[in-house]
């Protein structure tokens, strides 16, 4: 049952990225808007990797964030050229995940696992305000210029705009090639069930860190092209309260999904940004509901749209005996 | 979920070529984006008849100096409500605010900036109270090419190496302040310091500052702690300073760490048996602390006691609006709206470069005994910072008075020379104002 | 970076030592009231850090009504009695799932109790002074100790050792026990097990907003009180070892003493010790120093 390459979800994907701007314009957002909702939705597939796919909950991946964010930064100011930059942001990224996977994933799981990558995480963060030469300190690292790339000029909103759109798609490729691999579905299983996959002769520890390793270089690139667009890095992409952000995020679009996160990530920012001029008590809401979610909804947006479309699909072959008398008052789906 | 096999390497890489190739079928990059315009529109276009001045404010209305943020703000809105009772500016119209919290985060701040900036559509933007939020947003607008008048940002950088043509700095900058405080603070307590400093720029900037005035006048620096902001406990600091032989502790703090720092020398028996003083402090600082157990001598842009007649006028206006005593935030708000504002209308348009001229060089009151005047070369407001002592409220004059004034500085005497600021004169001179995109200049 | 100093290395030390001691007692009830959820119910409650808030502005509130110590007495039961609200309400129906969705969903609700906080109390950072009979100090050679820092010590000292005859005299304590060990055998021995995980949920809350209660006075209270304190809470928790008493109270004072200690000879570091412990520690025995084994491993 070989699907058509031109059904392929990735197709769809890069329309849809394509398209995507104008939506939020036409929303009342700006082009700016639609890149950070990208930057986001990459964060969030990374994140996910590790969670969704392999079962690991990390609440410190944030500071891979930060660490792609003040790398591509800092290589910009010799390299300006924003692909290689990216690049190096998800190299260094997965070279400090690799001795923290490591030390950490064969010793934790559960929300052991996740208590200690978040102290990790604030770890780096206590260092990195520290190291004010390098990253700036508390004020951030700032400065950070946006040339040309080849003939582009990406100063423009829109020429940036279509740049994220290409790491997005690259990022979220990578990541959709890796969970279909045959790599992939052992991950899927550890996270379905931990125990039993040594009984099927693979060593759970390493298929983790690798996907602990993997997940921090896209995470990686979402911070670089994060610096990129804002122009400037702050320490608190770091903290927990960062990742905190992008785990509320990916859990609203769905954990067991592949999507849903970027979905999640497009949605939740676009209700930030809606809120935030509105009142200052923003984040309740959006606390609120992603509580709400966890209670109800635990499998995000993606579920509830599975859901859905399993009723839909219940009801239209469940028909009704139709009364002879008038066809017509059959239940459509 | 598919139920097909897993890709074989060969095909995942066979489709993905052709994936990148249909994307890149679909639209390359410079045939993108048609139709989408660079920022949001303009909104109103040029249907108006005399569109309101709209002035954004960016102030920290949570985080550790939310208290300092919401007074800046009050100034600010003082400052909108005589413009427009005196009938507007730029050929009458009203201004209207538009605020954004910055949280006392720079990325947040930046955020708000550019939110106000490409979709709000304001004028010009004045606030902030953190000077590392502050150097993001004088970045931000200067990349976007709309004027700000920074009012509460303190650290030297922000008319330094980080100076932006676009950027107007109204508070008597961090150097000033060391030069007015130092001296009397040698004075009353001794010559051996133990600094207790915010460890960011505007607490390291000033640190510098003070330690190089200190050491000037003879004075050495026993020790320098650095805490980050937000530090709720400075038990461990103030130990180390009972037993260091220093005759002062410092505290170039602000905010919510400063009402703890002083707070926590006076429940530890350090007063009377250290000196204490700082670099900055002010009311609301002071209210937190408590009557008759505020301490020191610092400084500050300007203070309550002042007695002029236009000085009297802002504290009886701020009393009624707020209910509050003013506090040198309110003065700093208030100033740079106006400032802002009256800058506008001298040039006759919002048009970024024309208000940097208007502005460079304008003398203007500053409600103190002397005028002040924006200087040229760095965009920094020159008028005297003063020192100040904290009484005990038997010695009150009015209201919550907490602070008197006991000595003052000569603006240009201890305003940075060119000599002492290469790195901002020579930015704000080859720096180009960025035409502000989708955005049409109001005229009178 | 020697001992060395202008005015008695030796002494400053005892000095730092014993604030440390000071600093370690709140981190020692917040990691005993997580440790109570964690090691009996298996939920990491990221509300805790609410509760410690709550507790705080609570005690605020109550204390010009009445009076200093009861008010802390009271903001501590409101917050127990709203943590045992919490549990039946959202928790209980995530007992059938992964701990991760307790996390999370105390995760979302922290986000709602701070700005509540803040639309109650206000943004600004709020002065809380101790009562007078607490307010003078002690000078032992010198320096001064607060009084009141004193009280803190001395009122955790006590509330521990309520909470161990809790556990060790009593039989609810013998259950919560008993329901660390096997929770599903003690269900079939015919005790109520919900009603416990309730208590306990109440007892951890407690605790939480007992040790908010009482830092008021020293720290001062503002709406980000919470997500400064619950990277400690769980670093201590970690170094201490999950579900552990002893490690609550021997974690809580290691992290406080080392934090006071160090600003002596290397300052910068005083954030990053409690992080440089967990780390040290989960490299040579990652269940914690008071761990127990097979819990969460």
């Amino acid at each position: 049952m070989k699907r058509p390459l031109y059904k392929h979800p990735l197709v769809f994907f890069g329309i849809a990225l394509y398209v995507f701007p104008y939506l939020v314009v036409a929303l009342g957002k700006s082009t700016f808007n639609a890149s950070e909702f990208l930057v986001w939705a990459i964060f969030a597939t990374g994140l996910n990797l590790l969670w969704g796919h392999t079962g690991d909950l990390s609440f410190g991946h944030g500071m891979f964030f930060g660490w792609g964010a003040y790398t591509a930064g800092l290589v910009s100011r010799h390299v300006a050229f924003v692909p290689l930059d990216l690049a190096a942001a998800a190299v260094v990224a997965m070279a400090v995940a690799w001795p923290l996977a490591k030390i950490i994933v064969r010793r934790a799981t559960g929300i052991y696992f996740a208590m200690i990558t978040l102290a990790v995480g604030e770890m780096f963060y206590f260092i990195a305000i520290r190291l004010t030469s390098i990253t700036g300190g508390e004020n951030g690292l700032g400065d950070i210029r946006l040339g040309h790339l080849f003939w582009i000029d990406l100063t423009s909103r829109v020429n940036f705009f279509y740049l994220s759109a290409w790491v997005t798609f690259i990022a979220v490729a990578c990541a959709w090639f890796i969970t279909h691999s045959p790599y992939g579905r052992v991950c899927r299983a550890i996270q379905q069930n931990r125990a039993r996959v040594p009984f099927l002769g693979f060593d759970t520890v390493r298929y983790r860190e690798r996907a602990f390793v993997m997940s921090a270089g896209i995470c990686g690139v979402a911070g670089g092209l994060a610096a990129f667009l804002f122009r400037h890095v702050a320490a608190d992409t770091l903290r927990w309260t960062n990742t905190g952000a992008a785990v509320l995020i990916t859990m609203l679009g769905g954990v067991q999904s592949f999507f849903g996160p970027a979905a999640g990530a497009v949605v939740v920012k676009f209700l930030e940004s809606t809120l935030i001029p509105k009142t200052p008590y923003w984040p309740a809401v959006i606390g609120a509901i992603f509580a709400a979610f966890v209670l109800l909804a635990p499998g995000g947006l993606a579920g509830l749209a599975t859901q859905a479309r399993a009723l839909l699909r219940r009801r239209a072959e469940a028909t009704p005996p139709a009364p002879p008398v008038a066809p017509a008052l059959e239940s459509t789906g | 979920m598919e139920d097909q096999p897993g890709l074989t390497r060969r095909e995942a890489l066979k489709r993905a070529g052709v994936l990148a190739g249909v994307v890149v079928a679909g639209g390359g990059l410079s045939a993108c984006g048609i139709g989408l315009e660079d920022e949001a529109s303009a909104g109103s276009g040029g249907s108006k008849k005399k569109a309101p001045v709209l002035l954004g404010i960016v102030d920290p209305y949570s985080g550790a100096y939310a208290a300092s943020g919401a007074s800046q703000t009050q100034g600010a809105e003082l400052a909108v409500a005589e413009l427009n009772e005196a009938g507007g500016i730029l050929g009458g119209r009203r201004i209207e605010i538009r605020k954004r919290d910055d949280a006392t985060k720079p990325d947040v701040g930046a955020r708000g900036a550019r939110e106000l900036i490409g979709q709000e559509n304001v004028d010009v933007i004045v606030g902030v109270v953190s000077s590392g939020v502050g150097l993001a947003v004088s970045e931000a607008c200067s990349q976007l090419g709309c004027p700000l008048v920074l009012s509460g940002t303190h650290d030297d950088t922000i008319t330094g190496v980080s100076a932006h043509k676009t950027t107007f700095r109204v508070t008597t900058e961090s150097i000033m302040i060391a030069r007015v405080v130092v001296g009397p603070l040698m004075k009353a307590t001794g010559k051996r310091w133990f600094f207790i400093t915010a460890d960011y720029a505007y607490g390291l900037g000033a640190e510098k500052a003070m330690i190089a005035e200190l050491t000037k006048a003879g004075g050495s620096v026993v020790a320098a702690e650095h805490t980050p902001l937000g530090t709720t406990d400075f038990s461990a600091q103030l130990t180390k300073a009972r037993g260091s032989g220093a005759t002062t502790v410092v505290l170039v703090l602000y905010g919510a760490d400063l009402i703890a720092a002083s707070k926590q020398f006076n429940e530890f028996g350090l007063n009377g048996k250290l000196g204490l003083g700082g670099h900055l402090n002010g009311l609301e600082m002071a209210v937190g602390i408590g009557p008759d157990r505020v301490h020191g001598i610092f400084g500050t842009p300007w203070n309550a006691d002042i007695a002029t007649p236009a000085s009297k006028k802002f504290v009886g206006d701020i009393k009624r609006r707020t209910g509050q005593t003013a506090n040198f935030r309110h003065y700093l708000g208030y100033l740079a709206a106006r400032e802002a504002l009256q800058g506008i209308d001298r040039a006759g348009t919002t048009e970024a470069n024309a208000w940097v001229k208007a502005m460079e060089g304008h003398h203007f009151d500053t409600l103190k005994e002397n005028q002040g005047y924006w200087r040229d070369w760095d965009h920094q407001a020159i008028h005297d910072p003063l020192a100040i002592e904290a009484i005990p409220k038997a010695e009150w004059a009015f209201e919550n008075e907490y602070f008197k004034t006991i000595a003052r500085a000569d603006g240009d005497k201890v305003a940075p020379t060119r000599a002492e600021n290469p790195a901002g004169a020579a930015r704000i001179h080859n720096e180009k104002v960025v035409a502000r995109a989708a955005y049409t200049p109001k005229e009178a | 970076m020697v001992l060395g100093a202008a005015g008695g290395g030796i002494h400053q030390l005892f000095d730092l030592f014993l604030n440390g001691v000071i600093l370690g007692a709140i981190y020692v009830l917040l990691a005993l009231g997580l440790n109570v959820i964690l090691g009996l119910i298996g939920v990491i409650n990221f509300a805790h850090a609410a509760f410690y808030m709550l507790g705080a502005y609570l005690t605020l509130s109550f204390a010009p009504h009445i009076g200093f110590l009861p008010a802390v007495a009271a903001a501590a039961v409101v917050v127990g009695v709203l943590g045992m609200a919490m549990e039946v309400s959202v928790i209980r129906p995530l007992y059938r799932r992964i701990p991760e969705h307790a996390l999370l969903l105390t995760f979302g609700l922290t986000l709602v109790a701070e700005q509540a906080v803040r639309w109650h109390w206000g943004d600004y950072a709020k002065n809380f002074d101790p009562p007078s009979f607490l307010s003078g100090g002690f000078s032992p050679g010198g320096f001064t100790f607060p009084a009141y820092r004193l009280f803190i010590v001395a009122a955790t000292a006590v509330v521990v050792a309520a909470v161990w005859l809790l556990l060790n005299r009593t039989s609810l304590g013998l259950v919560i026990r008993a329901g660390v060990l096997d929770a599903e055998m003690v269900g079939a021995l015919g005790i109520n097990v919900p009603l416990t995980f309730t208590l306990t949920f109440g007892l951890g809350s407690l605790l939480a907003g007992l040790g908010g209660a009482m830092v008021g006075p020293v720290a001062g209270l503002n709406p980000d009180m919470a997500n400064s304190i619950i990277i400690l809470a769980f670093v201590v928790v970690v170094i201490g070892g999950l579900g552990s008493f002893w490690g609550s109270i021997v974690g809580g004072l290691l992290v406080g003493i080392f934090r006071s200690v160090l600003v002596y000879w290397w300052s910068p570091a005083t954030e990053l010790v409690p992080f440089l412990l967990m780390a040290g520690l989960l490299l040579v025995r990652p269940r914690g120093l008071f761990g127990v084994e097979g819990v969460f491993e």
